[in-house]
């Protein structure tokens, strides 16, 4: 096996063995391409990553919710790297209008703050992820 | 605060600290050693006289560092209590904050931090992810959490890399005098600007390098101080805050700067009953040049904002306004982790005492030194004061 392989199975079994239940069931939702987080039925806080209770008020009456698929960059960065890692390897927030700000991977031409960008998915090495591309004007 | 939450009674009667940078020749454990044997000379107390120490090593691994073992084999000081101790690249002074407390707390007449950390053998290299969340950390690494809020500032604000160049520019002329840095060579501004890109908008130059190192401090009661005759300098304040490592999803979190920095300065001078203007000169933590720009305005040196114009106009250069990084900081002294901390109140120590290189010797007036330490994407911070009598 090369490292290429070795790091790629780890990264796998990462997700797979990470935490909790409710980023599995993220990782799930991925799959059938639906872009979910968890939000709280009694005060409305929404959790990112979602939680299998609400981090505002620690209640367990909660829901999953798709999150919009559009937002807006409010911070990015392209960052050189070896190994697995492509260039470009752009990471960045996205402002989610009534969501937040969520971290995630980027791509595009010539990414600047408050581009405009859409939430698609990716199979890499077996399993879905997430990633906001730059939309065309 | 308790009121009875001060430090009178707690000073520094020594520092120590090894030559930074690949040293290969050296084990983790000698390392540990260079720094103690500067320290306890500079003391003049015996390894005997010292009841407790704290020991702060971010990454444990090669040679030591995961408990108290470690720093007892290395200076041969068994059955006295000693705690290993981690807060992100914070470590350092979170051990010097723990020996400064037991002191205060009279529990100890004399105690020991010591923050030593061997980075030159370990096998991640380049860009390492900092956390494996797998949702939340979309491979991030350190680099890229600092370039995100430094992104954010210079769009508000209006600036190129120019600044965050002459960050760099001013820590390597101060390093490239001080014969105990990792890097002694000045650079230009064009050097740092044409550099290649490690993570926008931080090129090479921008970025601190992976250092081998170790520094460390001797705290006492006042009185053991004066019965050694010693030049000691007193502990004015202390401050640590602890934020979130995930802001971003506070709606209202601007990411233009550092909050724990902010909330640790209130601390510390909260506690020395100083303002940011009665400090003589900082050793900051410039992990990053912006980070250092943010820590002008996070530490109240400048309005939020107005902290590029610092160093565009000279004023945190060693004969300037507000001398920051006389050392060289991390950028170019480098940054063992969990030594980054203990090396700044080294570095504050002597420039209180007068004792460094003349060409970098900075002005006192109030006696007053301030030193802070950052950790994590910027969530963890301290902030030391220091004073002469
Ligand atoms: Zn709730």
């Amino acid at each position: 096996m090369d490292i290429r392989e070795i790091i790629s199975r780890a990264s796998k079994e990462g997700i797979k063995y990470y935490g909790d239940s409710a980023t599995l069931k993220f990782y799930d939702f991925l799959k059938e391409r639906k872009f979910m987080t968890t939000k709280c039925k009694d005060c409305s806080n929404i959790d990112f990553p979602p939680r299998n209770f609400c981090t505002n008020c620690f209640s367990e009456n909660i829901e999953w919710i798709e999150i919009p698929k559009r937002g807006k960059v409010y911070a990015f960065t392209n960052q050189k790297r070896a190994l697995r890692f492509v260039y470009p390897d752009i990471i960045g927030f996205v402002e989610i209008e009534g969501v937040g700000r969520i971290l995630t991977k980027l791509e595009g031409e010539d990414i600047k703050i408050g581009d405009e960008v859409e939430c698609d998915f990716q199979e890499v090495d077996g399993i879905t992820l997430h990633i906001f591309r730059k939309m065309k004007s | 605060m308790s009121k009875r939450g001060r430090l009178d009674d707690v000073v520094v009667i020594g520092v120590g600290c090894s030559k930074f940078g690949e040293r290969y020749d050296k084990s983790y454990e000698d390392l540990a050693v260079e720094a103690f044997e500067e320290c306890l000379k500079d003391a003049g107390i015996s390894r005997e006289d010292i009841e407790a120490a704290w020991l702060g090593t971010f990454f444990p691994g090669f040679g030591g560092g995961m408990a108290g073992s470690s720093l007892a084999d290395a200076i041969k000081i068994y059955g006295k209590p000693i705690t290993r101790v981690e807060n992100y690249c914070a470590t350092g002074m979170e051990a010097f904050r723990n020996a400064v407390f037991a002191v205060a707390a009279g529990v100890y007449d004399i105690a020991l931090a010591l923050g030593v950390e061997k980075l030159k053998d370990r096998q991640s290299r380049g860009l390492p992810r900092i956390d494996w969340h797998p949702l939340l950390i979309k491979g991030n690494t350190a680099p890229g959490v600092f370039a995100l809020p430094a992104v954010r500032y210079m769009h508000k604000y209006g600036i190129d890399r120019k600044p965050l160049a002459r960050v760099a520019v001013k820590n390597h002329r101060n390093g490239a005098k001080n014969p105990k840095a990792h890097f002694q060579k000045t650079i230009t501004e064009e050097d740092a600007l044409s550099a290649p890109m490690v993570a926008y908008p931080f090129g090479l130059f921008d970025c601190c390098p992976v250092t081998d190192g170790a520094a460390c401090a001797l705290i006492a009661r006042k009185e053991v101080a004066r019965e050694l005759k010693k030049d000691y300098i007193k502990i004015l304040g202390i401050g640590l805050a602890v934020t979130s490592a995930r802001p971003q999803f506070k709606p209202d979190f601007e990411y233009i700067g550092f909050p724990a920095t902010h909330l640790a300065a209130e601390q510390a001078y909260s506690m020395a009953g100083i303002k940011p203007d009665d400090v003589d000169f900082a050793e900051v933590h410039d992990c990053f040049t912006w980070t250092e720009i943010s820590n002008y305005e996070d530490l109240g040196f400048a309005e939020k904002g107005q902290g590029w114009k610092l160093i565009m106009e000279g004023e945190t250069e060693i004969g300037g306004r507000i001398p920051v990084n006389p050392s060289g900081g991390l950028k170019s002294f480098g940054h063992p982790i969990g030594a980054s901390g203990l090396r700044m109140i080294y570095e504050v120590v002597n420039q209180l005492r007068g004792r460094v290189e003349k060409e970098r010797q900075v002005k006192i007036r109030n006696g007053i030194g301030l030193a802070h330490n950052l950790g994590g994407p910027g969530s963890v911070a301290c902030v030391t004061i220091l004073g002469t009598e």
